[in-house]
């Protein structure tokens, strides 16, 4: 079986016995590997919430989640972080480079902290940076980069490691709509090319709809999930809206 | 009544970031206190009326440097309230925003001023008054005074004079904090929080040559003033050597971190090492934006290092030189001023006091001769030091000094018919004598030749003395004819008598009587006006009183400066690193989502904090190795006696005090680092 990721009934709550929140209300799915599931919803809906929790930044209440096979709701301490390092790459709205490192040491941070040596990180990085076409801004610091060539850098970090996950937060979110598509065309290509499997969280129709499937979340639960199948991706974005629609059309600025 | 509320939480919810500065506040009053109080120690009262005087002059000594202490502290305590209040513009913007008045915000800091200020107030005086109960110990050790009537004693005088100076600064606190906040648009102070990304990357070609430069500059300064020190003939050359070390300082801190990069970078192994590029990167840029602070903490250091060492090493030179140079009871001698006076005989003036000379147990008369030509220049000429030098010699026959040596305990010295010995230990002139005495060089005196007994001189002085003065006396064998030449060419030649002797057995309080006579007997010749000859009186007990009095100005001078500057940079450098983290939460928690170790971003910094920390002192250090040296060479006279002690006590104290501010500002940015404090 192929299946990278499985949620089991996750639950995760908020606050005290009287003002009780469910931020997460057994939320199930899986995600099989070379997957990009994109994960929609409105602010608050939990959609953030779901991906600290795979992430293991935030902790369940209840449920499992599985990842390759492994109980991750019950490691604890230090192997967190090895768990993380190892199995998980991350980009963020924000980019969260280091501003004092260069692009190339952004990208390697991810592999020297693995142990991995220096002439192999500088072999793979040099790759990674030539599928991602961001070779010219190696050298150059983030002051000195668009938001795109950021966020692209951001998204080598993440995949340097060949991670079994990669946990996408709104990764378009700071970025202008050509900057968007260039980053979603890459992260397509890296889903293809590298059969990565990708986890974005938007709430983004456009950015969805470069997904394969799209999982949308209301009030903490799964809503519907639809599939892009053998549909053109211009097809499948109408199907996002339509869902968006009846979601009540209030996916705040869903376009 | 709420403003009071608010004033007391906010201290107390930032005590983290207020405690460097709260440390800092009780070491600076509790210094502050212990050095105005060292008048009123229990110890000074046991103390005698020619002590009284020297902790007189040594409490004037150190209320003038109170003032400049005071205003070092001053600005130490604006710069970091004001620090603290840049991390704190959010939180006023908060209260703006919630509609409270400027007015009223001003009363909120003006309380927790107040507030930190009668805490750090009541707990620095006392610390103050406690540790100055241990300094009464220092101070009876170094004045020999007696302890058995130890008593608690705190001195109120320099309890108002704290509560003065320090209120005054306190309110300079509030006017300046109150000016920042006044004139904050409340968009700025909300956007305060939004940093911009500042890189202070600079080019690594240009770093390499001034790091280059930078290391010349200090290479040569270095040089001109330890090997080539004798070039140095002025204030003015040493001065142009300390500007070539301040610009050098400066220059190597702007270019270091360029270096370490470039250097890091290299080794690719090391640099692609878990956290090592991102260490090295961020303490860069710490060191890149820290530049002048850098440099300034560095020369503070390098100054407390040597007003440390240096006033331990002439309190310990001064106690090895009374031991050597004062070591009969009393001695007196007469001098004329030219050659063409002739000096009282001390059997004169002995006698015409009806000295009772059964008081002495032992007692030695000489004559010490002067002949023109017979001189250090004579000595010298053969030498590159022949215009460097000019000093007449004494000059004593061989009996007279063995005798003068019994009294002093010392060896008597023995030497051929034609032979002479040179005593001297002025450091300035000892080395130049030697190399004549090696040559052979020979002196005639009284018609005759003499040639040195030994190839070095000996490093002994005839008259009683506080430091080692001593620039040149010969011993000639008794059959030099001196008495016959100075009647033949009494125009060119001078005669001192002196007179030396020890007490018999007797009461402190009557030995302490008998000096007294006898300093008497000097001021009675000045006062006769007996034309140009003067009566010189030494007793031990002046001499050790004192030197033992200079000892300490030396000593509380320098430590009191010393601490304050120490205490000012550590506390300058806590400041940047707390703020430096945290800037950098962000940072951390990004690391810790990509998943690396706690320990792993606790390593890095702890290696950004210890270098940051480190370079400073290191380059502080390098200084001070050649530095040192130029201030024990300027204070020669006090000769090279225990330095290496005096520096690895002032090392100690720099070490521990510099330690326990590392440490405690590790400990707190480990803290504002940590995950979910916000």
């Amino acid at each position: 079986m192929n299946e990278i990721l499985k949620l089991e009934e996750v639950e995760k709550y908020y606050g005290g016995k009287i003002n009780l929140t469910k931020a997460l209300d057994k939320v199930s799915f899986s995600v099989d590997k070379g997957e990009f599931v994109g994960i929609m919803g409105s602010s608050g809906s939990g959609k953030t919430t779901l991906l600290n929790c795979i992430s293991t930044i935030d902790r369940v209440t209840a449920g499992h989640i599985f990842m390759e096979g492994e109980d991750i709701t019950n490691i604890r301490g230090n192997n967190l972080n090895k768990f993380r390092r190892e199995k998980l790459g991350f980009i963020f709205q924000d980019f969260n480079l280091l501003d004092t490192l260069t692009a190339l040491e952004n990208i390697s941070i991810a592999l020297s902290i693995q142990g991995v040596n220096a002439g192999e990180i500088e072999k793979r990085v040099k790759a990674m940076a030539a599928k991602l076409d961001i070779e010219d801004v190696m050298n150059k610091y983030p002051y000195q980069m668009s938001g795109g060539q950021k966020q692209r850098v951001a998204a080598a970090r993440a995949l340097i490691t060949s991670p079994a996950l990669v946990l996408a937060d709104e990764p378009t979110g700071a970025l202008d709509s050509k900057a968007s598509r260039h980053l979603l065309e890459s992260m397509e290509m890296l889903n293809w090319d590298l059969q990565a499997t990708i986890l974005m969280v938007t709430h983004d129709a456009f950015s969805a709809s470069y997904a394969s499937r799209v999982i949308f979340i209301k009030d903490g639960k799964i809503f519907s999930e639809i599939r892009k199948g053998n549909d053109s991706r211009k097809q499948f974005f109408d199907k996002i809206i339509e869902v968006v629609t009846m979601l009540g059309g209030n996916l705040n600025d869903a376009l | 009544m709420m403003l009071f509320k608010l004033a007391f939480r906010n201290i107390k919810k930032s005590i983290k970031d207020y405690l460097v500065y709260f440390a800092t506040l009780i070491l600076g009053i509790a210094i502050f206190y212990v050095f105005n109080a060292i008048d009123s120690q229990s110890a000074m009262l046991t103390l005698k009326d020619t002590k009284l005087e020297i902790i007189g002059l040594l409490t004037d000594v150190l209320s003038v440097v109170s003032v400049f202490v005071a205003f070092v502290l001053g600005f130490l305590i604006v710069y970091a309230s004001s620090f603290l209040m840049k991390h704190r513009k959010k939180e006023f913007a908060i209260y703006m925003l919630l509609g409270m008045s400027k007015r009223s915000i001003s009363a909120v800091i003006v309380i927790e001023t107040i507030f930190v200020g009668i805490i750090s107030l009541v707990v620095g005086l006392m610390l103050g008054v406690i540790a100055s109960q241990g300094m009464s110990i220092v101070v009876a050790n170094l004045f020999e005074a007696d302890m058995t009537r130890f008593q608690f004693t705190i001195s109120s005088s320099a309890i108002v004079k704290t509560l003065l100076y320090f209120l005054v600064m306190y309110g300079i606190v509030i006017v300046c904090d109150v000016f920042v906040v006044g004139k904050e648009r409340l968009i700025n102070l909300i956007n305060s929080g939004k940093r911009s990304e500042k890189n202070y990357a600079k080019n690594p070609v240009l770093c390499v040559i001034v790091f280059i430069a930078a290391c010349v500059l200090l290479g040569t300064a270095y040089y001109s003033v330890t090997a080539g020190a004798e070039d140095l003939h002025s204030i003015r050359d040493l001065g142009i050597q300390v500007v070539k070390g301040i610009i050098g300082t400066f220059m190597a801190f702007w270019s270091v971190a360029g270096m370490m990069i470039i250097l890091a970078g290299k080794n690719k192994r090391f640099y692609f090492k878990g956290l090592n590029a991102f260490s090295v990167k961020e303490l860069g840029n710490r060191v890149n934006s820290n530049v002048f602070s850098g440099g300034i903490i560095c020369l503070l250091l390098f100054f407390t290092i040597c007003v440390l060492s240096c006033s331990m090493s002439v309190r310990n030179s001064l106690n090895n030189v009374l031991r050597k140079n004062a070591q009969a009871d009393v001695q007196m001698y007469s001098f004329a001023d030219d050659f063409d006076e002739t000096s009282l005989s001390i059997d004169e003036i002995l006698e015409n006091n009806n000295v009772d000379m059964m008081k002495f147990s032992d007692y030695s008369k000489l004559h010490v001769f002067g002949l023109a030509g017979v001189s250090a220049q004579e000595l010298l000429k053969a030498t590159e030091y022949r215009d460097s030098y000019y000093s007449d010699f004494g000059i004593i026959k061989q009996s007279d000094y063995n005798e003068l040596a019994r009294i002093y305990g010392r060896d008597e010295v023995g030497m051929a018919d034609d032979e002479y010995i040179l005593l001297a230990n002025y450091s300035f002139a000892v080395d130049k004598y030697d190399l004549a005495l090696k040559n052979g060089t020979t002196l005639d005196i009284c018609g005759k030749t003499y040639k040195p007994a030994y190839n070095k001189c000996k490093r002994l002085s005839v008259l009683m003395s506080a430091a080692e003065d001593n620039d040149g006396i010969l011993v000639v064998p008794d059959t030099c004819d001196l008495e016959g030449y100075v009647k033949t060419y009494p125009e060119s030649a001078r005669v001192i008598d002196i007179f030396t002797a020890n007490y018999v057995d007797m009461s402190r309080e009557e030995h302490d009587a008998w000096d007294e006579y006898l300093a008497n007997l000097s001021i009675k010749y000045i006062s006769d006006d007996s034309g140009d000859t003067y009566i010189a009186v030494n007793t031990k007990t002046d001499i050790y009183d004192a030197s033992v009095g200079l000892a300490a100005i030396f000593v509380f001078t320098g430590s009191y400066l010393g601490m304050v500057f120490l205490i000012s940079a550590a506390a300058i450098l806590a400041l940047k690193e707390l703020s430096n983290a945290s800037d950098n939460y962000d940072k951390y928690a990004v690391l810790r989502k990509i998943g690396v170790d706690e320990k792993m971003i606790n390593r890095s910094l702890l290696g950004q904090s210890a270098l940051f920390f480190g370079l400073p002192l290191g380059l502080a250090v390098i200084h001070s190795i050649f530095g040192i040296q130029t201030g024990i060479f300027i204070l020669s006279v006090f000769s090279r006696g225990g330095l290496t002690n005096a520096i690895l006590f002032s090392a100690g104290i720099i070490l521990l005090i510099y330690l326990i501010y590392f440490s405690v500002t590790y400990a707190c940015s480990k803290e504002i680092i940590k995950e979910n404090r916000r």
